[in-house]
């Protein structure tokens, strides 16, 4: 256990199919939800019908999205400032080979959305209409045009984005170009692809247009214009045998991944050889670059908090907001969050409210897409926080600041962070369930919980066993300690969400919901005093290298 | 033999800093073993020796960075891991590799140690801009962030940083790696008015010539132990052979303290 928890030797191999294990857990489950959802809609016939194919339409759409944004703000880092950049424009190395190297390095890193989320629904969606081996063949062939389609489509925006912005500091430009993105997305989501009440009407509206059902006919036009849609269209007229998608669609599915990735290959390749020389040479100015006019006058520090505890909670606050990329993945996170909760609200809901059991099992959804948030956030800002102290870390080693008091001042702004982050949306999904302001009071204070908890057990971790050697936070996320807070903090989530059911079924049956929210306070009361007691005990005995 | 190990050694009364026994294991592997020293209030020692032979290591030993495996480091008779707080405030500490925060700029980042080492804000700004013009090329840049300045101007701002709360005993790793000559000059001056102001420093260097120009005494490091020690004439009269008109060069000295053929 302690080999896993440094990271050493052969644990590495048992951290690795630990994560495995957590990531087939993930999709196991997602599985099981898909097929469970396809097999209800089964049931209601032509309506069913048409909301699977919006079902398919929406995930491929998510797929693309979350996909592209991936691509881009890796693919700004990975095709303009990998480490080995120098030495590969160096070396007799082609630049068109550099270019397709860079484009495959970029994919792989990014194409989880497609493992996570399209490979559980083509097979939910093969067992839920009991299809043979042919529709899965046929599916997986259509998810690999997609794939070819989105890294195309990645590259080529990477491409015009690191020339526009080949000026500009890298993570400013992928700061902009990822919140760009997520906004532009944002926006096209909303209109397009987040159901509204008048499209639900549409949907279950019998009738027939040109001998397509109206319903099919209806979706396909409201999802015509996004590049996901023949493969959807393709996907369910495979599963269901409807009609949906046209020969023009199914001739789309090979034609745009074939044009966009020509696009790449002249447009993209031809902005890449004209970027890559501008940005590979800014690396650094020798002789220290002064600072811009109008930006000279001689600022102190600390200017908002006092002490030595305050100065360095600003510090941290500093350098993420001077930290385009960083900033811009949080929003990328708190946008799908945010995603979740709008669906929340435009599902048709309103007969819920008197359903106790189903508000019940709606709110423990609820609480745990918050504590899956959490640990997400949680994993990738919190926990790598005192690593990233990294090579001047000498700096807070050699000071007369214990650093103890510098992990209750990283505390503080995380909780704070992470709670401010997630909480006020997942309770905007809560008030969408419940007017009971007993439940919502309960809830608020869970996530409260879930927020302090995820917090202190995901930084005492990272502090107890850090790498200060390591500047990736991915990376360290990915570490022994990072697998065990993972697992801590998944199954905390768990319990919390299931307190917050049984609250919620409490309430409504005239019941109190102090027993369950007790249990919740207590457990995370002894998580929070173990993660800390382990912390304290370490932290006197790190070194940094 | 400990007498001949030490010849020439200043006598030490009340040292600043004090390595009792101190040893340093990396996975059974001994980087410092059993090392002794004193360095008095108003001396420049320098370390000396090839690489591996435990001169970082025992430079981190003495700024708090690395914890020792035996032994004690007295920082003015205070023992540095049993009350680290309160040694620390006696001391400056300027790293091999001086990384600084990247996403501040050089002002802010000296605001902060600063602010971590208590001293009062009054009169903070006029002593950074002044120890900053010690240094050419530094204050021009001292608001633009750290990220973009280059390895020599690094050095100067963690040069500056280590003096800034006016520490008792500067430990120095390297002190004039990718300076220019002009700056290593100034760095030269700096820590002789220090230690002429009554600081103690601990100074772990490559450059021969600076230890000779810098250093009251010298110990030359070898396998994490003492190998020799003294002022930099006595070492030469060791390793200048019996007989020879001449004393030993730099290069020389070094080799034969070294043990290398």
């Amino acid at each position: 256990m302690r080999a896993v928890l440094r990271d050493a030797g052969g644990a590495r191999l048992a951290v690795v199919a630990g994560f495995a294990a957590v990531f087939g857990a993930v999709v196991l489950g997602e599985f099981l939800a898909f097929r469970r959802g396809l097999e209800a809609l089964r049931g209601l016939d032509l309506a069913g019908l048409a909301l699977s194919l919006y079902f398919l339409e929406s995930v491929l759409v998510l797929i693309l999205l979350i996909a592209l944004v991936s691509y881009v703000a890796s693919g700004l880092w990975v095709f303009y400032r990998a480490g080995d950049t120098r030495f590969l424009l160096a070396s007799p190395l082609p630049l068109p080979g550099l270019f397709a190297l860079r484009a495959v390095q970029t994919f792989l890193l990014t194409s989880w959305p497609l493992a996570v989320v399209g490979a559980p629904a083509l097979v939910a969606l093969g067992t839920a209409h009991a299809r043979g081996a042919g529709f899965y063949a046929a599916g997986a062939g259509t998810l690999g045009l997609f794939a070819v389609l989105i890294g195309a489509a990645g590259a080529l925006v990477t491409a015009v984005a690191g020339s526009a912005l080949r000026r500009a500091p890298t993570r400013l430009a992928v700061g902009v170009v990822t919140v760009a993105l997520v906004a532009l997305f944002a926006v096209a989501v909303g209109r397009g692809v987040v159901p509204s009440t008048s499209d639900f009407y549409a949907i279950f509206e019998p009738g027939a247009l040109n001998g397509k059902p109206a319903s099919i006919k209806f979706i396909e036009t409201k999802f015509a214009l996004w590049p996901s849609h023949p493969y959807a269209a393709a996907l369910h007229a495979g599963a269901t045998g409807s009609e949906a998608g046209s020969a023009a669609t199914r001739a789309a599915a090979w034609l745009l991944p074939a044009a966009v990735l020509a696009l790449a290959a002249t447009l993209g390749l031809g902005l890449y050889r004209r970027a890559l020389p501008t940005v590979a040479e800014s690396f650094v100015l020798a002789g220290g670059e002064p600072a811009a006019p109008g930006r000279g006058r001689a600022r102190s520090f600390p200017r908002r908090l006092a002490g030595p505890v305050g100065a360095l909670v600003e510090r941290d606050l500093l350098a993420l907001v001077r930290n385009p990329h960083e900033w811009s993945r949080a929003a990328f996170l708190v946008f799908l969050l945010a995603l979740y909760t709008a669906f929340l609200f435009v599902a048709p809901l309103g007969e819920v409210a008197d359903r106790p059991a189903a508000v019940a099992r709606l709110l423990l959804l609820n609480v745990l897409a918050a504590g899956y948030f959490l640990t997400a956030f949680g994993l990738r800002f919190v926990f790598p926080s005192v690593s990233l102290e990294g090579r001047a870390a000498w700096v807070l080693f050699s000071s007369p600041v214990s650093l103890r008091r510098l992990l209750a001042a990283k505390l503080g702004l995380h909780a704070g962070l992470l709670a401010a982050a997630v909480v006020p949306i997942a309770l905007a999904g809560t008030l969408r369930l419940t007017g009971d302001p007993r439940l919502v009071a309960a809830t608020a204070v869970l996530l409260l919980l879930l927020a302090a908890t995820t917090a202190t057990l995901l930084l005492a971790l990272g502090a107890a066993w850090p790498n200060f050697r390591e500047p990736n936070p991915e990376a360290l996320s990915t570490s022994g300690a990072g697998l065990a807070g993972t697992l801590a903090c998944l199954g905390y989530v768990a319990l919390v969400g299931w307190c917050a059911s049984r609250v919620a079924l409490a309430l409504a049956a005239g019941g109190g919901g102090l027993p369950w929210l007790a249990l919740a306070g207590l457990v995370s009361a002894a998580l929070v005093a173990g993660a800390l007691a382990l912390a304290w005990r370490r932290l006197p005995t790190l070194e940094v290298v | 033999m400990e007498d001949d190990v030490r010849a020439g050694a200043a006598e030490v009364t009340t040292p600043l800093l004090a390595l009792e026994g101190l040893s340093k294991r990396f996975a059974g592997r001994a980087a410092v073993d059993d090392l002794s020293l004193a360095v008095a209030p108003g001396e420049i020692y320098g370390l000396i020796g090839p690489n591996g032979s435990g001169k970082t290591t025992t430079v981190k030993l003495v700024a708090g960075v690395y914890r020792p495996t035996a032994g004690r480091v007295l920082v003015n008779g205070i023992d540095l891991h049993a009350e680290p707080e309160r040694a620390k405030r006696l001391l400056g500490y300027v790293p091999d590799e001086p990384f600084a925060y990247e996403r501040m700029s050089g002002r802010e980042f000296l605001h902060l140690v600063d602010e971590l080492w208590g001293v009062p804000p009054a009169g903070r700004g006029a002593r950074i801009e002044d120890l900053a013009r010690t240094f050419s090329g530094l204050a021009p840049i001292l608001d633009a962030h750290v990220d973009g300045y280059s390895r020599g101007n690094r050095q100067k701002l963690a040069l500056v940083a280590a003096l800034l709360h006016a520490p008792r005993l500067l430990v120095i790793d390297e002190p004039i790696v990718g300076l220019d000559p002009e700056s290593a000059l100034r760095a030269r001056e700096l820590l002789r008015a220090f230690a002429a102001g009554g600081g103690a420093a601990l100074v772990c260097t490559h450059t021969l010539s600076f230890a000779e120009a810098v250093c009251h005494r010298v110990g030359l490091l070898r396998d994490g132990r003492l190998a020799a020690e003294g002022d930099m004439d006595a070492l030469r009269r060791r390793a200048t052979p019996e007989g020879s008109p001449e004393g030993a060069s730099l290069e020389e000295l070094y080799l034969r303290l070294a043990g290398r053929p």
